[in-house]
């Protein structure tokens, strides 16, 4: 169903004005105490221009005076409606007009609100016709405020020409603040001067909103007086100063960014707090120039954590020349911890392999394991084939971190060799991390790997390989979980009927095809929050055996095997392969598995594994 | 349970772009600076901040106080019930009276020893507040609508850029599972190719007016009003009525808006741009005291063809395809076919990337120094699209948007509107 825009709503809003309606009919209908005829008299108001404008203003002084709040706002709302209907291009006449009728009626005297509601219209509209009227006001206490704001906003030299003069001629600082505000928010190039006059001012508070307003000027005049603002002013001086300095040079990278890299270096070597300091940094590593890799490395070593931390954020997204190098070097000096973050930075650099790769080697000789980890890390990243070597002694340390790290770093270098024609290395390496991985998500990703390699290699068979359970029955979702919780909606202590319906819903049959032989109910009875379902499996056994099942679950978990209760866990949780052990007994033949699984948020998943009560998997026969 | 695995085997199973990008996240922040365990140490904790604390920020609040990752140093609330009641829960919650209250942000800002803030006054001061927030190197988490106007969005933007700042706009749907859901299917054409979105949002309120009055004596007035023009007290402008008046919001096409144009955005793929043209017509409330919008019809083209409608009152997005749709809304989804719902993607999808916990994500990237879920330019992007539906209806008529540089074309008169002053002696830099 396609709506239009002519039938927004129930309320008529758009149904036009009869040839004959008039103004004064229409401001009537202003007054009327049906909802749907004011609205619609605030819309055809727009048509009769600025001729409106008198009856509206007094209509809504009178109002005012007489405390109709319904039709003076009816009232406004059908002036703004005039008022803004006149900017359509193609109607500056129009336009000129009705802003004639504004001004017109602002220089009379009016109640205040009345004056404050013209110039906002003013403020959207004004021209440069505006400017004498507004300039008188710059004078009126009361509406000086508006009708600097009204000026602000007005386009052309004239408005700039009436802010400057009054800035002159006023004395009190807060005005001439206000004032200098009103200067800077336009950026005109013409203002720079008055700004640096400003910027010298004896009076403070003039001085700081000449500090604040220099940042959208970028002359090399106002450069050089908010440098030295920055080095000798007040504290709060130096660092408006600064923050100014920050928003000029970032004004001059997206033109001239010769000019912005000194200046970026100079808040990165002066600026007063660590956030200057750091946004130099941020400035360079955008601007670039000469030795921006070797100041960012530098960085890195920064006293100053929020500095260092900013370097090594940066030094992630730069790409600058030399960058490779300056990593290679600093860390043949570097010592403890930043060893680790240059190692990690080095994985970035894939443009520069021939640079990084024989330190990244030299790193994964050495005997800490923590600078193993990262180097392996590192060349994971890098995706080159000549870590292979290095990933599959990774791959046999005896040390669980760097084994886990190997893994991860296996993928990428895997298919690297494969690009180069290697699949025989590459399924080797990835065959061997998958033996080794028990990880999740390194054991998913590799064997998408293998997959990708050309082998002929199923998620459920490694399942089953692993003695996980892929095939199951499911029914849900049955009721909340409080109530499963508190019972069971069918017997488990009875065969499963899976051609009987329970509570209306039916089993269905789920073939599991996950390397982990993960479950995942959210996705097979949908995404539902705080309930339950049943997973129900029957397994073979040529003989009478204790086994032990290994449990997984997203959440709640109750276990029956063929009738008995063997596990319960009761609370949130992700899940985890094997995050519970149970032990039961099969009997020869057919055995029943049940499980209860109940959901509080989000994530609904189940894991079930049968070992031999020494670990081994039993990969049995699954109906 | 809102459990990692779940998603990281999804992100994996897209393959290497989502997959490596996952993987690659940097732990930035050293151990010794912010610590590793679930619960930290107090000293390692993320020190906050929350300035404004009415009914949002108050929820924030409680819900960072139940996070043994962070500390809760000082609150900030030009109205002193606010205030006060905000520090005594502070204080119950860790037994002392160490907790500060300021009434001025700018003392909050002044504090070194603060991380990050929590911003939820009301819209007008949002972005001012964002800004010197980062100018004093905290990370921000910002209440929607993000902004009042597009310029400040543009600023915000720079700034959050210029110092490096974490910036989470508080549009916490991207962090829920259904419109997660509801835009991977938008996005990898499980509707087939969509050609029309709809969003709905609440009606706007049309309330009768009270007499101006004198403030309370615990509240600063002209503080609370700030960058925006200078009106007489009257308590029904206050508190939550503040979100219909265009000085300090834009009424339900922002306040919710916000929220919804964000997911039509992220399902769109347009995150980082917007519509081209838009259109509206809008119904003015008539009692007297509120201005917004009460209820409005807003058609937005996108430069694909996409087509978007905005009108009131049900609530939620509504994706429509060539092969069928998606509804989501608050808790709830339908999908047709309604198989899609338990769909399992596959290796060529498009995986959005999945946040389970909006403030959680906000803390993570504060350690990792990433881009949470729903960064600042996404912020500003989607309620642009809320800004321009305003004053498309405003000036009646239909208006051409660049998305590119963020301006109405060949219409300086509509440009105007991208962009107010503010009251001395607050700048916009």
């Amino acid at each position: 169903m396609k709506k239009t825009l002519l039938t927004v709503t129930a309320i008529a809003i758009l149904a036009l004005p009869s040839a004959c309606q008039n103004i004064q009919q229409t401001i009537q209908n202003l007054k009327s105490s049906d909802a749907n005829v004011r609205r619609q008299a605030i819309d055809n108001m727009a048509q009769f221009g600025a001729e409106a404008i008198p009856a509206l203003l007094s209509t809504i002084e009178t109002a005012q005076a007489q405390e109709e709040p319904g039709t003076t706002m009816a009232a406004k709302n059908a002036l703004e409606r005039v008022v803004y209907h006149s900017t359509r291009p193609g109607a500056s006449t129009e336009k000129r007009t009705v802003e004639k009728a504004l001004l017109a009626r602002l220089q009379k005297p009016a109640p205040e609100s009345l004056q404050r509601f013209l110039l906002r219209l003013i403020t959207v509209v004004g021209t440069s016709q505006s400017v004498p009227t507004l300039e008188k006001l710059l004078s009126d206490k009361n509406l000086r405020e508006p009708a600097r704001m009204a000026l602000q906003q007005i386009p052309g030299n004239e408005a700039t020409v009436v802010l400057e003069r009054a800035f002159s001629q006023a004395s009190e600082p807060q005005w001439k603040s206000a004032l200098l505000m009103a200067i800077g928010a336009r950026k005109q190039a013409r203002s720079a001067k008055l700004v640096l006059s400003a910027l010298k001012s004896s009076q403070p508070e003039v001085r700081m909103m000449a500090i604040l307003v220099a940042g959208e000027f970028a002359t090399p005049e106002i450069r050089k007086v908010l440098q030295q603002i920055a080095q000798k002013g007040s504290e709060r001086e130096k660092e408006a100063a600064q923050h100014s300095l920050a928003r000029i040079a970032e004004r001059l990278s997206r033109s001239a960014a010769a000019q912005a890299a000194p200046l970026f270096r100079w808040l990165y070597a002066n600026g007063k707090t660590p956030i200057l300091r750091s946004a130099g940094l941020v400035g360079l590593s955008r601007a670039g120039g000469a030795n921006t890799a070797t100041v960012l490395v530098q960085s890195l070593s920064h006293p100053n954590p929020a500095i260092a931390t900013t370097a090594y954020a940066l030094l992630h997204e730069v790409k600058s020349p030399g960058l490779a190098e300056a990593l290679v070097l600093q860390f043949q000096r570097a010592r403890g911890e930043q060893r680790l973050r240059l190692i990690d930075l080095m994985g970035y650099q894939s443009g520069s392999p021939e640079v990084v790769l024989p330190a990244l080697l030299k790193a994964f000789s050495e005997n800490d394991p923590a600078v193993k980890v990262a180097a392996l890390t590192a060349m994971g990243r890098l995706r080159h084939p000549d870590t292979a070597t290095a990933l599959m002694a990774g791959l046999n340390s005896e040390h669980e971190q760097v084994r886990q790290a190997a893994i991860g770093a296996v993928p990428g270098v895997a298919l690297a060799l494969q690009q180069q024609g290697k699949t025989d290395p590459a399924l080797v390496l990835a065959r061997t991390a998958l033996q080794k991985a028990r990880d999740r998500e390194n054991v998913i990703r590799l064997v998408g790997v293998l997959r990708a390699l050309g082998m002929d290699i199923h998620p459920r068979d490694i399942a089953m390989q692993q003695g996980l359970i892929v095939n199951w029955w499911v029914i849900g979702p049955m009721a909340e979980r409080d109530t499963m919780r508190q019972r069971e909606l069918l017997n488990p202590g009875s065969p499963i009927n899976l051609q009987a319906s329970v509570n209306g819903l039916n089993w269905r049959r789920v073939e599991v095809n996950d390397p982990q032989g993960v479950l995942d109910l959210w996705s097979v009875v949908g995404p539902r929050e705080n309930t339950g379902a049943y997973a129900y499996a029957e397994v073979y056994s040529d003989t009478e055996q204790a086994v032990t099942l290994k449990i997984g679950s997203d959440d709640d978990v109750t276990c029956w095997v063929n009738g008995t209760k063997v596990h319960e866990f009761i609370g949130d949780r992700g899940l985890a392969v094997d995050q519970d052990t149970a032990t039961a007994t099969l009997q020869r033949g057919w055995n029943r598995i049940l499980c209860k699984v109940l959901n509080g948020s989000d994530g609904w998943q189940l894991s079930v594994r049968l070992t031999a009560p020494d670990g081994t998997p039993l990969r049995l026969q699954q109906q | 349970m809102r459990s990692n695995n779940h998603v990281t085997r999804r992100q994996f199973l897209k393959g290497a772009a989502m997959g490596a990008a996952a993987m690659a996240v940097p732990a930035i922040v050293p151990s010794s600076v912010f610590g590793s365990a679930q619960r930290r140490a107090p000293n390692d904790r993320i020190t906050l901040g929350f300035i404004g604390l009415g009914g949002m920020g108050t929820g924030h609040l409680h819900a960072f106080l139940g996070n043994g990752q962070v500390q809760v140093l000082a609150v900030c609330d030009v109205y002193a019930p606010h205030r006060d009641r905000s520090k005594k829960a502070v204080d119950d919650r860790y037994g002392n009276k160490d907790c500060s209250a300021y009434t001025d942000f700018r003392h909050l800002l002044d504090r070194k020893d603060i991380d990050a803030v929590v911003i939820a006054t009301p819209d007008h001061w949002h972005t001012l507040i964002s800004i010197m927030a980062c100018e004093s190197g905290k990370d921000v988490y910002c209440e929607k609508p993000l902004t009042l106007f597009v310029d400040e969005g543009k600023a915000l933007v720079r700034a959050v850029r210029r110092y490096n700042r974490v910036f989470q706009v508080g549009s916490q749907q991207r962090s829920d599972y259904y419109f997660w859901l509801a835009c991977m299917l938008a996005r990898n054409g499980k509707i087939g190719k969509v050609h029309t979105v709809r969003v709905n949002l609440p009606h706007g309120p049309d309330l009768d007016p009270q007499p101006d009055v004198e403030p309370p004596p615990d509240l600063d007035w002209n503080l609370y009003l700030g960058p925006a023009p200078w009106v007489p007290f009257n308590y029904a402008r206050f508190l939550g009525n503040f979100r219909w008046f265009w000085d300090y919001s834009g009424g339900e096409v922002t306040d919710w808006g916000h929220h919804h144009f964000d997911i039509a955005q992220w399902g769109l793929g347009t995150d980082l741009s917007g519509p081209i043209s838009v259109e509206g017509k809008g119904v003015l409330p008539v009692k007297g005291l509120c201005e917004t919008y009460v209820n409005f019809e807003i058609h937005y083209q996108y430069a694909n063809g996409v087509h978007m409608i905005c009108t009131a009152p049900e609530r939620g997005v509504r994706f429509e395809g060539t092969d069928g749709y998606v509804h989501v809304w608050r808790g709830g989804i339908d999908t047709s076919p309604k198989e899609l719902q338990q769909i399992t993607w596959g290796a060529n999808d498009i995986m959005l990337p999945r946040s389970l916990s909006h403030h959680q994500n906000w803390l993570e990237c504060i350690r990792t120094r990433q881009k949470p879920i729903c960064d600042v330019e996404i912020g500003h992007r989607s309620v642009t699209v809320a800004h321009i539906g305003n004053i498309a209806m405003r000036l009646g008529r239909k208006l051409r948007w660049d998305p590119v540089k963020e301006q109405f074309i060949d219409d300086p008169e509509a440009n105007r509107w991208l962009s107010r002053p503010y009251r001395a002696p607050w700048y916009l830099r």
